[in-house]
């Protein structure tokens, strides 16, 4: 009796451990970029993905108690919604003079998102911080401006001549 | 009969092709002080180097020929048909200079896309775009969904006198909405500033209300106006309208979208308060029951799809982009890659029809028009009912379309000839994106996107597309925005030229 016992503990703590029950076992999270999420093959859909990118939107209302990010990856932009809380340590969003922080984002990948009219989007569980975004150098070329007062220049003469011609006087 | 130039048609072309040329600096002006109130330094030199080239240019065009020249039928239409694209080349300066763009021609081509009303992009990092260059951006879809001409009229830049009235004309524009061209020019601005108004003061309101910096909120807001009301589809944003996360922004958009796409008389009924002639006009009707059938349509193949769970987000979904795809606007809140892969096959064949058939005529949509094929459809009637009457019968037509009209052999052959000759650039665009290697059914979509000046896209428009694939795309930009006859009078006018020159040989 004992034996049976014993065997039948042991097949339940196995059962345990090697079955993967909802709620215990950790979902495996599949490493992306917003290219792939945007194109509707990645098989992702309903998915825990985990991509980098950049911030390039300021936190934007979400609904109660949540923002939207727009996290710039591979050359594709996602729309990110998280708790607002989650949000608290953006600081720079990427623009022309700024490039933003750069994020890890770890969240379900909806393709048709019914929460949110349809739209392709990712709800985060997880937002890491990598890099924090600094602002860009743009020097400008002062050649341009060179040739831009010499076209003015050019066009100024060649309209005080059309005028005189209209006025009668010589070209 | 092919009559070939003299020295003073040459002149006056060159004249009023730099007068055109020569405006694109002055509005050069508004992207220029953007950069100086940004402090956009770099951009700020990038505009200061575009006016001096383009006026520059201008006038050295607009010294061919003295002030006031008279200008014939034929030569309105070459100078619009040179215009859009002297116009373009000025315009892509600063573009060009940004560093956003992988050499001149791709800068050309967001150019004629802008100014087409196309909305078709090369551009490279958008999200990284000076506030400058995205203002000159959709500046040109203003200028070119009211017409260069229309622009330069309401300014009076120099285009008083004889050509003034060819020049309207000679841009696809069908009616006098007042009896003076000038008033007519002025008229539409008018009605444009309301619209671009209300939808800026909105849709700022929105962008404030989600969460925007305050000046990047109204800037956003106005460009989005005026892209949706001038049916453009430029965006300053990579994700189109789904950067803003917004009901009350996609429900605005639909609005000004569907404001853009009605005719400037209907614009102009409205505002004398006679409503009804929505309700009569042949074009309307065609319109809506276009848009009817199509929504079903595409309510269809997107549900089948199984993509979206509820008949809410079908529907938002469809409409906006039928709407964005009939107006020819190209707005978006859907990513490219989805119109290939993801929303079937019955929504993707619905859009593309909705590009095809376009808008009203006489607005800034582009495509066949509804008119034309309301007429056409009003054609097939007038046969069917013609050979079932009896032999001595004399069976007659009418349409209303600002007046109860008779069906002529020459308006219906006029909207067969266009309708023709749309279906063929469209068809011919797609073989031609099949030869370089795309799908044909994308192919015929970017194709269709391009030369009705919508500005959807599948992907298949991007800086590493082939080079001759983009030239091909400009030219139906081209050809669709100018409804190809004045593309084919600067053809056959060169053709004369050469051959008069060889007989004088």
């Amino acid at each position: 009796m004992r034996r049976y016992a014993a065997a039948l503990l042991a097949v339940v703590v196995l059962g345990c451990v090697c079955q993967p029950v909802r709620g215990f076992a950790i979902e495996p999270v599949i490493e992306t970029t917003g290219a792939e999420l945007a194109s509707m093959v990645s098989g992702l859909d309903g998915q825990l993905v985990r991509f980098e990118g950049e911030v390039i939107s300021e936190t934007l209302a979400g609904g109660p108690g949540h923002v939207w990010v727009n996290v710039l990856s591979e050359g594709v932009a996602i729309g990110v919604w998280m708790p607002a809380e989650m949000a608290g340590e953006l600081e720079v969003f990427g623009r022309y003079s700024h490039t933003g922080d750069t994020v890890v984002v770890t969240g379900t990948l909806s393709e048709g998102c019914d929460l949110h009219g349809g739209d392709l989007d990712v709800h985060a569980e997880r937002l890491e911080l990598l890099t924090r975004g600094e602002s860009r150098e743009r020097p400008g070329d002062i050649w341009k401006l060179g040739v831009g007062l010499a076209g003015l220049a050019m066009a100024y003469t060649g309209w005080r001549r059309m005028r005189r011609r209209a006025d009668g006087g010589q070209a | 009969m092919w009559v070939g130039f003299e020295r003073r048609d040459l002149g006056a072309i060159a004249h009023y092709t730099g007068m055109l040329v020569a405006s694109m600096a002055l509005l050069m002006v508004i992207p220029l002080l953007t950069a100086l109130a940004a402090g956009e330094w770099g951009p700020a030199l990038d505009y200061a180097c575009g006016i001096g080239v383009a006026a520059a240019f201008g006038m050295l065009l607009a010294q061919s020929a003295p002030r006031g020249t008279h200008l014939t039928r034929r030569n309105a239409l070459i100078v619009t048909a040179l215009a859009w694209l002297a116009a373009s080349l000025v315009a892509a300066v600063p573009l060009s200079l940004s560093g956003h763009y992988g050499g001149f021609l791709d800068a050309f081509f967001d150019a004629v896309s802008g100014l087409t009303t196309s909305g078709l992009t090369l551009v490279q990092d958008l999200d990284h775009l000076a506030l400058a260059h995205n203002m000159w951006r959709h500046l040109l879809h203003l200028i070119g969904g009211q017409g260069i001409v229309v622009a330069a009229l309401s300014v009076s830049l120099g285009l008083r006198g004889g050509g003034a009235m060819s020049l309207y004309m000679a841009e696809g524009r069908d009616e006098r909405i007042l009896p003076n061209v000038m008033h007519t020019a002025r008229f539409i601005w008018f009605v444009t500033a309301i619209y671009v108004t209300l939808g800026t003061v909105v849709l700022s309101v929105s962008n404030l209300i989600q969460g925007m910096e305050a000046g990047r909120g109204v800037l956003h807001a106005f460009w989005a106006t005026v892209a949706c009301y001038d049916t453009g589809g430029f965006g300053p944003q990579s994700q189109n309208a789904l950067y803003y996360h917004s009901p009350i922004f996609e429900g605005v958009t639909v609005i000004l979208m569907f404001a853009g796409t009605l005719n400037f008389n209907l614009h102009a009924d409205i505002w004398r308060g006679d409503r009804k002639e929505i309700f009569k006009n042949l074009e309307a009707r065609a319109l809506a029951i276009n848009i009817a059938i199509l929504s079903v349509v595409v309510g269809i193949g997107l549900a089948a799809t199984r993509l979206f769970s509820t008949p809410g987000e079908v529907v938002r979904k469809g409409l906006y982009h039928l709407i964005s795809a009939n107006s020819g606007t190209g707005h978006q809140t859907l990513y490219n890659a989805g119109w290939a892969n993801g929303y079937g096959g019955l929504a993707f064949a619905a859009i593309v029809l909705a590009m095809a058939f376009g808008g009203m005529a006489s607005s800034t949509a582009g495509g066949i028009k509804a008119l034309r094929l309301g007429l056409i459809a009003k054609g097939v009637v007038l046969r069917v009912r013609e050979s079932i009457a009896p032999a001595s019968a004399v069976v007659r037509s009418r349409y209303h379309h600002l007046l109860d009209v008779p069906l002529s052999a020459d308006v219906l052959a006029n909207a067969l000839m266009l309708f023709v000759l749309y279906v063929v650039t469209y068809i011919s665009g797609g073989m031609i994106g099949a030869a370089y290697g795309y799908p044909i059914g994308e192919a015929l979509f970017e194709s269709v996107s391009a030369t009705a000046n919508v500005g959807l896209s599948t992907g298949i428009t991007n800086p590493a597309m082939p080079l001759g694939l983009k030239v091909v795309y400009m030219l139906q930009m081209w050809a669709g925005r100018l409804e190809f006859i004045a593309l084919f009078v600067l053809v056959a006018s060169a053709i004369a030229a050469v051959r008069a020159k060889r007989g004088r040989a």
